[in-house]
């Protein structure tokens, strides 16, 4: 609970004022609204005593008038300031949500799952600014008019205040216990429907999958199991709900009868008058309900304390690290030598790269061969810095990559990711992301030299047409051409390419490498493939198996070691010189017929 | 496309399917309306019976009246306790189940809809129809009818009740009603506008959240993280302006309906009062009458909202009317057989075919499988291939001519009986959360670990799983993160070996795959294409070598067709793509 108030009061700092100020303005429309009854009193007091004074009678009306208007503007302003206060804190708390999101290391996106952060992000900060907005000046006001509306009762008649407050202790315990056993209830539902809607979210995406299977079937038992437990839960709770409210009810009528019994008993007797007897009736009504309320209030507290700790959990999570105490060095562009000095890498225990050790070049082409899992990925990870928990070193240029500040660094590598992920914007629109102001002429050529214009040119809206979710309505040669023109525009000074032509056909991908050339004259470049004819052309091939390096060097040298590579070299002709005498043996065959 | 752009005017149509909706549970329905008009009935009794204990019980002095009026008071708050329990249930039953039917109709509604739906459909579009607007529709159904009957009753009842005591007093009392409607009607609508935009931009924000997340590898890469912080903050300002600007006109409307009140008050007094000094007018009568008065709030305040809210309703139930009404482009036909193991003679006869009707995307393709054969795609990209198999697995059906397994139209077929006998490896592995055994197991739901384990064996797949932590048991998120691409394909291989096909479908099953698992692959596959009929894609010209046939697709057509002798022997395309890979080194 303190530590809940405590981070509740940190989150409030940016909107404190606001915060004061309708604190302030929730005071003077109370005072306000218990002027109200008091009026009232006066009013049929002088109306019993038949003083038939009738000036005071208009007096008083427009009082009433006058206390009601004065209410409405306080509360008017508590509403304004309230509102740009929670607003304001809830804005503060989404972009942070956001910066958290994009500056996290990736580590840490492995913890949680995307609908799970979706959920944090979305429906954890509005249950907090509900609580901000709606529950914290709820539970203000009804404490102001408990004070105030207790003082003035006493004022007119001590014995019957005692009566008219006598059941709000129970009702507030009897509304705080069955909301605490709704709270519970709340939370399971709430599990229940964010299942479901998981449920459905993985239908949708996968939907070629589940269609490909023909199991429809299957998904839809799911689903029909999830939907009818949570039509139980929900029943379940609305019975709970319909017991309290008119039990509480009851018991909140209960009282006002009290005061009507007493009151009336008391103003028959002429202990009191007939106004105070109104008055007071009007009083218990400011307090009865809002003493109900408060009760669900604070078990919904719960709830908000809920999402509180599923923000802070994301918030809490570290942010990538930057170079810390790096010696300023104005940037300038990478030449784009690198050298990886004994590098060893795993995830949580998990070893993936071992003892890593090499050195490019700047302006040189390498190519990474190894088998799937091998960690050819992980390793040019490494090299963005997308994790810092490696042992040994990696320099470029002679320098620590861990002192060379991220953005600096991220900037000058282009990476193609190995799947392709577009954004749902037009083409122009993928292809410009990298950067702040898209040039039109450079991201045309860039999209020329990924040979992207090819077939860009037979869409009937060309570069304005937008791409289904993920891509989806690409082909997949197509999906790899646009993220690679994506990252050339950025004009980078090392090039990573993870198996970026994998859906590419040979003709296409030797059209890329020739303008590649050209494009990237002095650009060092990582090319990541699985095809040999690929690496042969690269002044450097890399061989990596189960996270070592097994061969480095070129094509002649490589093919003259016994080894991995020659074995792969050799597989592939093999088998291919088979097909290929059968291939010439056709071709004798045809010309001698 | 889809968004908000609906008509202004109230449409009878909508809302006839909307009621139609309560069919099943209208005797549930009838007997919540029935409680709502007592408990309103009942509501109006209240400021009655305290008139009583007044008039006759203080102003004369009568212990014994007061009792019987606090007595009255008893009765009435136990009946409407027993109203509101009644009401509470009744309505949340039917609201429930309401909202539960429409989130099955339209989850069957996607069950039949085809992928061409879904190519154009953002899936957070589908969601939103599916949960919060049929939460809306179904919460107006109940809550909105109820909220809306109890006021309009109440606020009748309170008017005859008053007319009745005391017709002038209640003429100038009810003087300012008009003027409450007035204004609340003005106030909700804007209010709710307010709320629609701030809706608006709350799912901008959260698609921004979305696609921020999906896409943060490229967004890290690209150095994207201050520009779309940036971008972001602008959209969270528009939604502080936006709530704060919705949340003042509420702060403003609420006090002006108190004032009103008051002042109606106000009017009762000055009025009522002369009355009272004149004697025409008892004071139990004024005392009634002002807490008429305060009371007219609420049901006014109801009715504004709920008629305010019939706009966005409409628009609600309009949108999921419209998924619910979407016709499916491919369609089993009624009569369509479910019976029959597939042989594997597959034709493909004078189809055409465009995802869009302007450009076609095969052009008269023609083709004609035996059983038993494995038959090779090659071609440059966006050429056709994969969408050849679309038109296999039925995601989409022809512009003209028609597919045929062993002689029949697939379109004579159901579904399952056509899907459930292919095997098929999309060009984009899509995994679901789950383990990895569960991922493979959804090839055949009922398959053994035993058989699991065989079919990871099969695809190179088994010793690495078996060296994770947990082996079979490792979870994996959505999309089958953290696995490496080459890992995922190869789970995807052993789900569709796993399912024992007819038909195998390899669509760059495996692209990035090492050549050395590939070629053990193709050891295996030997035993495991026996007996079918396959089909493989692939780039990498070593993937496709133990094919009977290629066929090299450009341009939506059959370029080439022939062993790899035959079109080596031809030296067009497929010997071109073919010596780009392979001579070179
Ligand atoms: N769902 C879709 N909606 C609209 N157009 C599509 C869709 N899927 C593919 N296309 C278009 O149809 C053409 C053929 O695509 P297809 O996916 O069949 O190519 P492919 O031969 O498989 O290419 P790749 O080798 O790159 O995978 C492409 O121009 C592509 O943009
Ligand atoms: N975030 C992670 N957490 C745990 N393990 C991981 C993570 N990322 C990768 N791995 C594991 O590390 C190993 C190396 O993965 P990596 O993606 O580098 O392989 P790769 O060589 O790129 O393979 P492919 O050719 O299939 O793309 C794999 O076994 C993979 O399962
Ligand atoms: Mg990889
Ligand atoms: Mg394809």
């Amino acid at each position: 609970m303190g530590s809940l108030i405590r981070d509740f009061w940190n989150l409030t700092q940016p909107c404190r004022k606001a915060f004061v100020l309708a604190a302030v303005a929730l005071v003077a429309a109370t005072a306000f609204q218990l002027v109200l009854p008091w009026v009232l009193r006066m009013a049929i007091d002088s109306l019993t005593a038949r003083t038939n004074d009738y000036r005071l009678i208009i007096m008083l009306a427009s009082g009433l008038v006058g206390a009601a208007a004065g209410e409405a503007i306080f509360t008017f302003l508590k509403g304004k300031w309230a509102a740009e206060a929670s607003e304001g804190t809830v804005t503060h708390l989404r972009n942070r949500m956001f910066e958290q999101m994009v500056r996290m290391p990736f580590s840490a996106h492995g913890t949680v799952a995307a609908g799970d952060f979706i959920q944090r992000a979305t429906s954890d900060i509005q249950t907090l600014g509900r609580f901000l907005s709606v529950q914290v000046t709820e539970v203000a006001r009804t404490v102001c008019l408990l004070a105030g509306v207790s003082t003035l009762m006493f004022m007119m008649q001590p014995t019957l205040a005692l009566a008219a407050l006598a059941l709000l202790p129970p009702i507030f315990l009897f509304s705080m216990v069955i909301f605490r056993k709704i709270q519970k209830r709340f939370e399971t539902l709430d599990e229940t429907e964010a299942a479901l809607s998981s449920n459905v979210q993985e239908y949708l995406t996968g939907v070629r999958v589940v269609r490909a299977f023909a199991r429809e079937p299957y998904e839809s038992g799911r689903f029909r199991e999830l939907n009818a437990r949570l039509v139980r839960e929900d029943i379940a709770l609305s019975t709970l709900h319909a017991v309290f409210w008119p039990t509480s009810d009851v018991m909140c009528m209960l009282q006002a009868v009290i005061v009507l019994y007493l009151g009336g008993m008391k103003a028959v007797d002429g202990d009191i008058s007939l106004g105070t007897f109104v008055a007071f009736n009007s009083y218990v009504m400011y307090l009865i309900w809002p003493v109900r309320q408060i009760g669900r209030l604070l078990g919904e507290m719960g709830r908000a304390s809920v999402s509180m700790r599923r923000i802070r959990e994301i918030l809490d999570l570290p942010r990538e690290a930057d170079a810390e105490g790096a010696p300023e060095v104005e940037s300038k562009r990478l030449k784009g030598g690198v050298y990886f000095k004994h590098v060893s890498f795993g995830f949580d225990g998990q070893k993936v790269l071992h003892d890593i050790h090499f050195r490019v070049r700047p302006g040189k082409t390498v190519a990474i061969l190894g088998a799937t899992g091998s960690g050819k990925t992980t390793l040019m990870q490494l090299l963005l810095r997308f994790h810092d928990d490696y042992s040994g070193a990696i320099y470029i240029d002679d320098r620590d990559i861990r002192q060379i500040p991220k953005d600096e660094l991220r900037s000058q590598i282009g990476i193609v990711l190995q799947e392709a992920f577009l954004f749902s914007k037009s083409i122009y629109d993928n292809i410009s992301f990298g950067v702040d102001q898209p040039e039109r002429r450079l991201i045309r050529n860039a999209a020329a030299a990924a040979a992207v214009d090819r077939f860009v040119s037979e869409f009937p809206e060309r570069y304005r047409t937008v791409v289904g979710e993920r891509g989806v309505t690409l082909s997949g040669g197509q999906k790899q051409r646009i993220a690679l023109a994506r990252v050339l525009v950025k004009r980078p000074s090392i090039l990573i390419l993870d198996d970026t032509t994998s859906a590419l056909d040979t003709e296409t991908e030797a059209a890329i490498w020739s303008s590649l050339r050209k494009w990237l004259s002095d650009c060092t470049a990582f090319i990541i493939t699985h095809r040999l004819s690929t690496a042969a052309a690269a002044n450097k091939i890399i061989v990596l198996d189960k996270g070592r390096i097994v061969q480095q060097g070129n094509h002649e040298e490589l093919i003259r070691q016994p080894g991995h590579y020659r074995k792969l070299h050799e597989q592939q002709w093999a088998k291919m010189a088979v097909l290929d005498r059968e291939a010439s043996r056709g071709h004798a065959r045809r010309r001698v017929q | 496309m889809h968004d908000e752009e609906f008509s202004k005017q109230f449409d009878t149509s909508v809302w006839r399917k909307v009621f139609r909706l309560l069919s099943p549970y209208r005797w549930h329905y009838a007997g919540i309306m029935t409680v709502i008009m007592l408990m309103a009935g009942v509501e109006v009794l209240f400021p009655l019976v305290v008139r009583y204990a007044v008039d006759e019980g203080i102003t004369p002095g009568r212990r014994d009246v007061i009792l019987i009026a606090v007595f009255e008071y008893l009765g009435l708050i136990i009946m409407q306790a027993f109203l509101v329990a009644s009401f509470i249930s009744g309505c949340a039953r039917v609201g429930v189940r309401v909202i539960a039917d429409l989130r099955r109709m339209t989850y069957d509604r996607l069950q039949s809809l085809s992928i061409s739906y879904f190519d154009k459909t953002p899936v957070g579009w589908l969601m939103s129809r599916m949960f919060s607007d049929s939460q809306r529709v179904g919460d107006t159904l109940t809550w909105g009818a109820v909220d809306f009957v109890w006021g309009a009753v109440n606020m009748s009842l309170m008017a005859v009740a008053m007319l009745v005591v005391h017709w002038k007093l209640a003429l100038a009392a009810l003087s300012l009603l008009p003027l409450i409607v007035g204004i609340s009607i003005f106030f909700q609508r804007r209010i709710l506008r307010g709320y629609r935009s701030v809706r608006r931009i709350n799912s901008e924000i959260t698609a921004g959240f979305n696609e921020g997340y999906m896409g943060v590898r490229v967004i890290k890469s690209l150095v994207r993280e201050t520009a779309m912080a940036r971008d972001f903050e602008t959209l969270t300002g528009k939604m502080f302006e936006a709530s704060v600007r919705s949340a003042v006109l509420s702060s403003v409307y609420l006090p002006i309906i108190h004032v009103i009140g008051a002042t109606g008050s106000a009017l009762v007094i000055a009025f009522g009062g002369s009355g009272v000094i004149a004697g025409s007018i008892s004071l139990g009568t004024l005392v009634a009458f002002i807490s008429y008065t305060r009371r007219f709030f609420d049901p006014a305040n109801e009715i504004a909202r709920v008629f305010g809210q019939l706009q966005e309703t409409q628009a609600s139930a309009e949108r999921v009317f419209m998924l619910l009404d979407a016709a499916p482009e491919v369609t089993e036909r009624p009569n369509a057989s479910n019976e029959g193991r597939i042989r594997g003679k597959i034709e493909f006869r004078d189809v055409w075919f465009g995802y869009d009707r302007k450009t076609p995307v095969l052009r008269q393709f023609n083709l004609t499988v035996d059983p038993g054969q494995t038959i090779a795609l090659v071609g440059p990209t966006g050429s056709g291939k994969t969408t050849v198999m679309n038109l296999l697995l039925r995601f989409y059906d022809p512009t003209r001519g028609a597919v045929l397994i062993d002689g029949e139209d697939i379109r004579q077929w159901t579904f399952l009986r056509l899907r459930s006998q292919m095997g098929v490896v999309l060009q984009t592995p899509h995994l679901f959360s789950g383990t990895v055994r569960e991922n493979i197991r959804y090839g055949k739901l009922d398959a053994t670990d035993d058989a699991i384990g065989t079919a990871a064996k099969q695809v190179g797949l088994h010793e690495f799983v078996e060296a994770l932590p947990s082996g079979y048991e490792t979870v994996l998120r959505e999309g089958g993160e953290p696995l490496s691409t080459g890992q995922k394909q190869l789970i995807s291989l052993a789900r569709a070996v796993l399912a024992d096909p007819a038909i195998f479908i390899m669509d760059e099953a495996t692209s990035s795959v090492d050549t050395d698992t590939e070629l053990r692959i193709q050891k295996a596959s030997e035993q495991l294409l026996a007996g079918r009929t396959a089909f493989i894609i692939a780039h990498r010209l070593s993937t496709i070598r133990q094919a009977d046939r290629i066929l090299v697709i450009e341009k939506g057509r059959i370029a080439e067709n022939g062993t790899h002798a035959e079109l080596m022997a031809r030296r067009g395309m497929y010997h071109q793509l073919y010596s780009q890979q392979f001579m070179k080194s």
